[in-house]
């Protein structure tokens, strides 16, 4: 950013830019700056011109309009950095002049400036699990650029070992509650063979203007034989026999919640499982349940202390005697 | 007499004869201590001057106080706060105190010193960490609680503290008989400038004060003690103490806070006060959780970032300590330090500072902790992840906390020092709160990617948790509840956003790198498809965090009591470094070593061990 003086009886310039361009910047920001000279006696060019010149060749010209500690300097204009990423270079020119009793040199300074592309980060969720094999389903991705441009309409994937296995494209309103993360329903089809699905949600950037950063999250979720059986699950109160609603049973990894009447039906395939009740207040456990057919179970849950009761055990605790 | 006395001693006199001063004032070198150099003069003007000097007015100094009072004494406290109580009013108030206390006679609960003596020095007490519960006590300062501990409840309720039966029994006070109970006064519930922290410690606290007010105790508030007065460096009496005018103010405002009461205050202004004791000077100044390279001397992991119970509205800055060391005196017991949950806590509370007391707005302080708190609850914790400072998490969030210490009744068959009680491990507290081994808090303060040398500190926890977790457990994430101004809580769209944010809180001093937050919620979201968490076996996790927006809460352990301080013997006088009287010096409470118990009971008596000695020091030590 030093200036280039060349061989002559003139005043000798420096040029630039206040304040000092950081080295690196968002592609398609906008900076707020003024364009200065100063000359080492101190002369006041005001009046004068100099040349911004853009990346792409582009020049503008800014009269020198103010003069401050023997510095004199353009209005506040407003340059935007290019939208593709990469060094680009700007240059800015003072033209010098011979007339009048003090003459000043040309001067010409080059600026190299990093421009970034935008990060991004992604979002995954409302991913169901476990799924039966082969089932079409879908989740929710969401993308968020750092500088909170509006990625509407910008395509998003879900991959499966690198491959794209659903596509999607993000709407219009931003994600409730957040400030600026755009989203898409995929839809997408599990597995063929159980296990654990590792996948990713993927934003890949291309077709963003300006230049953005590709990123992606990773997911997983569980993929299962189709459940060919029924548990017809009843819960009750062990010390009453009454049913218990509401309560959240799982039967391995198939979960169901209870109605009034204190039943549930968990489709599941064959397969020996863990039952337990859960809800507050109340547990249950039914270990090694082998199911090979349609089968109907009573799980008796036993009073538990309540969440309300342990968070005033601890409240308690804290506030009363002893915190 | 009159006029205090100085003698000139030269450096070389100091560094020669002063071995143990010397000592001392070397090791406090960066403790923030005033250390008084070898030219030091006491001063030649005293601007006060009382029989009694107390420093801090919390649950050690108004007994002192009022004892000193009692036996003919005047008392001036000093202390550095707009009103009184410290700690002591921001508590509990419960009141564990026993020996055969009227109120124990009264429920029918047998008890007597000897049994107090016998339940405090217990080698065989032994939490299920392992680490004994009595075992380190100093047995002559135990025999002085244990032989003062009914006739302290006396005073106590003789001063117009009023009790009621406890709830529940609680942690370090022996096991052998019930000793507690808890104050009542109307209002002391809901913070005012009353009880400024909402806590029943105000009904020990203004009885005690009002008591102390009306038989002429003096109060200078607002001034902090800085140094101790001695004749010499190592040697002589304690002749009195400077302090400086220290007023406080809440964030933009110009106008001084005052106490709640006011009648007896000395309305003093001058920057530097001296202040004369004729027979002696009390340090009860709370201890030094406050101040962070002392209370690493016990625990170097204890680094900046953890805050303390009890700030912001007293500093037990180690002060007292302090300047007690810099005229000689020794540190004792200090191996109470180790694993105790009061030293070091995990809170339920996130997303503020000060998530000790709950500080919500009816608090006079709360222009100062700006936020009250998330209580999540022992429940939350399965619906949330806590990572460090860069991004990882370090520990099944469920466990829970380091043993609080042993009651009554929670050892069955307890027998005084019975080998069989070291197998019958107490499980739970008395009022239910699980104690279990202590992973948690150990694992949070672990070295990780992000501590740097030369302390090479943990950094920050973050509980991280999203808009479902919120939903599911109908958490206001909107302040006053979290504070999002000064880096607390922070909400993102994307872990990645959350991670960037974190930055702006001033103890999380590396970045957090936003993929490693995203891979650790990515990795703990396959364990709730598992139904099993691979790395820290958290009994199965249950929920995703994967809902946007995101949240990251504050959560880093905190600092909470002092258990280890000065060498006091059993009238609580300071000894020094050889073992020998500080004469005209004492001290109580939590900046005095010897004693693990928590909180008001052992506070209390030593104030009132200390008040009735001082009271009578010129009779019983030679000038
Ligand atoms: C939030 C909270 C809850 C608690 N709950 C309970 C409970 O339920 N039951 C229980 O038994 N215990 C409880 N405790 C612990 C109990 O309050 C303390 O153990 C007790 O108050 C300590 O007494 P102290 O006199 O040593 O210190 P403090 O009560 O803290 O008093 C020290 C005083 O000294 C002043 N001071 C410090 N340095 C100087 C100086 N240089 N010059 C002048 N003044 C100075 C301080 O400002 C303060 O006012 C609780 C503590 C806290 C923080
Ligand atoms: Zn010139
Ligand atoms: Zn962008």
């Amino acid at each position: 950013m030093a200036a280039s003086p060349p061989r002559s009886l003139g005043h000798a310039v420096t040029i630039g830019v206040r304040p000092a361009v950081p080295a690196a910047v968002d592609a398609g920001a906008a900076l707020t700056v003024r364009l200065f000279v100063a000359c080492r006696s101190g002369c006041d060019l005001r009046g004068r011109i100099v040349r911004l010149v853009a990346p792409d060749g582009a020049v503008t010209v800014h009269e020198l309009t103010g003069h401050v500690d023997g510095t004199t300097v353009t209005d506040e204009i407003c340059v935007h950095t290019p939208h593709a990423a990469g060094v680009s270079t700007w240059g800015l020119v003072f033209p010098g002049h011979a007339a009048g009793r003090v003459t000043h040199d040309a001067a010409a300074v080059a600026m190299d400036v990093d421009v970034r592309p935008h990060d991004t980060s992604v979002v995954v969720w409302d991913v169901p699990s476990p799924v039966p094999v082969g089932t079409p389903f879908t989740v929710k991705v969401g993308v968020r650029c750092a500088t909170l441009c509006r990625l509407t309409g910008h395509a998003v994937e879900v991959r499966a070992d690198g491959v794209t296995v659903g596509r999607g494209t993000l709407g219009a309103l931003p994600w409730p509650d957040t400030r600026g993360l755009h989203w898409a329903e995929v839809p997408v089809v599990a597995p063929a063979t159980p296990g654990l699905a590792h996948w990713a949600g993927i934003f890949t950037g291309v077709n963003a203007t300006p230049d953005h950063r590709a990123s992606q999250a990773p997911f997983t979720f569980r993929v299962e034989p189709p459940p060919a059986h029924r548990v017809a699950l009843t819960v009750t109160v062990r010390d009453t026999g009454a049913p218990l609603g509401g309560a959240d049973v799982r039967v391995g990894v198939y979960r169901a919640v209870t109605d009034a009447a204190g039943q549930a039906d968990v489709p599941v395939p064959a397969g020996s499982y863990d039952v337990v009740v859960e809800t507050d207040g109340f547990a249950g456990h039914l270990p090694g349940l082998d199911v090979h057919g349609d089968v109907s179970v009573t799980v008796a849950a036993v009073r538990t202390p309540t969440e309300a009761e342990e968070h005033e055990a601890l409240e308690r605790y804290e506030a009363s005697q002893w915190g | 007499m009159g006029k205090p006395r100085s003698r000139p001693v030269n450096r070389r006199d100091f560094i020669t004869k002063g071995a143990a001063a010397g000592v001392a004032a070397t090791a406090m070198a960066g403790l923030g201590a005033t250390v008084p150099d070898a030219e030091a003069q006491t001063p030649r003007q005293w601007d006060l001057e009382a029989d009694v000097v107390v420093i801090g007015s919390g649950a050690t100094g108004l007994p002192a106080a009022i004892r000193a009072r009692d036996k003919g004494a005047s008392v001036i406290v000093v202390e550095a706060n707009y009103d009184v109580g410290g700690h002591g009013i921001l508590s509990g108030g419960s009141l564990p105190l026993g020996g055969g206390t009227s109120w124990q006679k009264q429920h029918g609960i047998e008890d007597s010193p000897d049994q107090v003596f016998r339940d405090l020095t217990d080698w065989s007490v032994v939490l299920p960490h392992g680490i004994a519960d009595y075992r380190y006590n100093d047995r002559e300062v135990q025999r002085a609680f244990a032989d003062n501990c009914a006739a302290t409840f006396e005073f106590l309720i003789a001063n117009g503290i009023v009790v009621r039966p406890p709830a529940f029994d609680s942690g370090s006070v022996g096991l052998s008989a019930l000793r507690m109970s808890a104050p009542v006064l109307e209002g002391v519930n809901v913070p005012s400038p009353m009880s400024p922290g909402g806590g029943r410690g105000a009904a020990n606290i203004r009885p005690l004060e009002a008591s102390a007010r009306a038989k002429g105790v003096r109060f200078l508030l607002n001034y902090h003690m800085d140094r101790i007065h001695r004749e010499s460096p190592t040697a002589g009496r304690v002749l009195g103490l400077e302090a400086s005018y220290k007023p406080r103010f809440l964030p933009g405002s110009t106008t001084r806070m005052e106490s709640y009461r006011s009648e007896g205050n000395i309305d003093l202004r001058k920057p530097t006060v001296n202040v004369r004791a004729r027979r002696a000077v009390i340090i009860a100044s709370g201890g030094s959780s406050s101040n962070v390279n002392f209370r690493r001397i016990f625990d170097p992991r204890l680094t900046e970032e953890h805050q303390v119970g009890g700030e912001p509205y007293s500093f037990q800055d180690a002060s007292g300590e302090l300047a007690a060391m810099s005229i000689g005196a020794s540190l004792w017991g200090t191996a109470n330090a180790f694993e105790r949950r009061r030293v070091i806590m995990k809170r339920n509370v996130v997303g503020a500072q000060y998530t000790y007391t709950q500080w919500g707005p009816n608090s006079p302080l709360f222009p100062f902790t700006r936020a009250r708190g998330l209580n999540i609850g022992i429940p939350g914790w399965q619906h949330v992840i806590s990572v460090n400072q860069v991004g990882k998490r370090f520990c099944d969030e469920t466990h829970g906390e380091l043993p609080d210490g042993t009651g009554y009744g929670l050892i069955e068959n307890y027998v005084p020092g019975s080998v069989r009680n070291t197998k019958a491990k107490p499980h739970a507290n008395a009022d239910g709160v699980k104690q279990e081994t202590p992973l948690y808090v150990h694992a949070a303060l672990a070295m990780n990617e992000g501590s740097m040398p030369p302390d090479y500190a943990a950094g920050p926890v973050w509980v991280i948790f999203d808009a479902a977790a919120a939903a599911r457990r109908k958490w206001n994430v909107e302040p006053p509840n979290v504070d999002l101004d000064q880096g607390y809580f922070f909400v993102a769209d994307t872990l990645e956003e959350l991670a960037r944010q974190v930055t702006r809180n001033k103890y999380q001093k590396v970045p957090m790198p936003p993929a490693n937050l995203a891979a650790t919620v990515a990795r703990y979201n396959s364990f709730v498809d598992l139904g099993r968490d691979e790395d820290f076996d958290k009994p199965t996790p249950r929920y995703k965090i994967d809902t946007p927006p995101f949240y990251a809460a504050w959560g880093t352990p905190v600092c909470h009591d002092t258990v280890t301080g000065l060498r006091i013997n059993g009238r609580c006088q300071v000894l020094d470094l050889r073992g020998q009287v500080i004469p005209g010096l004492y001290c109580g409470g939590e900046s005095a070593g010897g004693s693990n118990q928590h909180g008001w009971g052992r506070c209390s008596c030593q104030g009132y061990i200390s008040g009735g000695n001082a009271a009578e020091d010129v009779a019983t030590t030679s000038r």
